[in-house]
């Protein structure tokens, strides 16, 4: 910890004044109750030779410097059965209080279907706050929710990316 | 038409000025005042009376009626400069009072708000101990000792939730009554981590078990708060922000505990 100086530089030699972070899950994650559930995060980047200006813990992404972020998730939505049509809701959580405004929406028709979705927010954030990502979804009888996919010969595909940088 | 506009516009544009309203007023005053009584006043009413005499003979002389117009004129300026001045004064002791209220709300907002957060974290541990100890008489046989540790433990938890929820009202209190002092980012950041701790409960799990979700969340939250408001300063009254250096690992230890498939 040392407070605020422009000419403190890392040990690597780059200098990092914004935060940024990218965290993913490489476990599929199913909605079990029709309560909103939080997305859990498992792995975070190692950018810059493994420097972390953003703290995660299970779903939890903590804020470790003040200021205006972008927030970008790409969830991979999907169902194991039923051929109903059925939404599926995603949105952010800041320090447990409802983002307005950040809610998306996707209807997945059958288990074959693949769907990303595309969540963007700007928000000021101070050092210690929270950001979650909460799903829910229209049944839980149908497997509904964020799906790792392993391909053949392909890395795997994690059930959600997100990406947040310092904007300021 | 016209050619009158632009000779009158000048004019008009003269007459906004002030320091032309302000000459105006003065040559009036000076006139008025001076002119006066050096025409009317040509000289004495009787030979034998001089320009300083006053009596029934004489008249008052233009001369000493202006002397007295001043005289009057400088006290009466006097008298509303000692006006102006007292009123001054006083408006300075009480501008004065108010920032020193001001400061000493800040101050105690400042102190206050630290030390309900220490207590939060403490309360906290507390807490989580309750939990490792309620956790302890989970599983063991069914006998009349458990039972007991179980009781008394659970009601110690229950007590520290208590405790803890009663703590952040304080905290939301300090918040309201000073948030006209408190930089609203502050105010900001600390109603942020109360939403939090204030949605956090402790929750049984299926196998009978307690659990404190997210302490090491709410821990860090809360710490990060405290090394906020220990940076409050009396001689400036204002928060330095604090940024950490970027760590090689995450300062926290994800442990993720998703039972799901892997799909192919």
């Amino acid at each position: 910890m040392a407070l605020r100086d422009d000419n403190e530089r890392i040990p690597s030699g780059r200098d990092y004044k914004k935060a940024f972070g990218q965290f993913s899950s490489n476990k599929t994650q199913r909605i079990t109750t029709l309560k909103p559930m939080e997305v859990q995060l498992d792995s975070q980047a190692d950018a810059g030779g493994g420097v972390h200006t953003i703290d995660f813990n299970k779903g939890d992404i903590i804020i470790r410097q003040s200021g205006m972020y972008l927030i970008i998730a790409g969830p991979q939505l999907g169902k194991v059965r039923g051929a109903t049509p059925r939404w599926i809701d995603l949105w952010l959580r800041v320090n447990n209080i409802d983002v307005p405004n950040s809610n998306i929406r996707a209807v997945i028709i059958d288990p074959q279907e693949k769907t990303v979705g595309m969540m963007n927010s700007v928000l000021p954030l101070n050092r210690g706050d929270t950001l979650n990502i909460v799903m829910a979804a229209e049944t839980i009888e149908e497997g509904m929710g964020l799906e790792a996919i392993a391909p053949d010969g392909e890395p795997t595909i994690p059930s959600i990316i997100v990406t947040v940088v310092q904007l300021d | 038409m016209a050619v009158q506009k632009q000779m009158l516009m000048p004019i008009w544009e003269w007459c906004k000025k002030p320091n032309i309203i302000a000459a105006v007023i003065v040559a009036g005053f000076v006139s008025g005042t001076f002119v006066p009584h050096l025409v009317s006043g040509s000289g004495p009413d009787a030979p034998t009376c001089g320009r300083f005499d006053y009596s029934r003979q004489c008249d008052l002389s233009p001369t000493l009626a202006l002397i007295l117009d001043l005289v009057v004129g400088g006290l009466l300026a006097l008298f509303l400069f000692y006006l102006s001045k007292r009123n001054q004064i006083r408006l300075d002791q009480i501008i004065a009072s108010q920032e020193a209220l001001r400061h000493r709300r800040m101050d105690y907002a400042a102190q206050h708000l630290k030390q309900l957060f220490q207590l939060t974290l403490f309360t906290m541990s507390v807490t989580k101990r309750s939990i490792s100890h309620y956790n302890l008489t989970v599983g063991l046989a069914d006998d009349e000792k458990p039972m007991w540790m179980k009781a008394v433990t659970l009601s110690e938890l229950r007590r520290d939730e208590a405790k803890l929820g009663r703590v952040l009202q304080s905290v939301r209190n300090i918040l309201t009554a000073a948030n006209d002092v408190l930089d609203p980012d502050i105010v900001t950041r600390v109603e942020g981590v109360c939403n939090y701790l204030g949605e956090i409960s402790v929750e049984q799990q299926a196998d009978g078990t307690m659990e404190f979700s997210k302490y090491e969340v709410c821990r860090i939250k809360v710490q990060y708060l405290i090394e906020m408001l220990q940076t409050y300063s009396r001689e400036t009254r204002s928060f330095k922000d604090i940024v950490e250096e970027p760590s090689r690992t995450s300062t926290i230890d994800s442990e993720p505990e998703l039972a799901e498939e892997v799909k192919h």
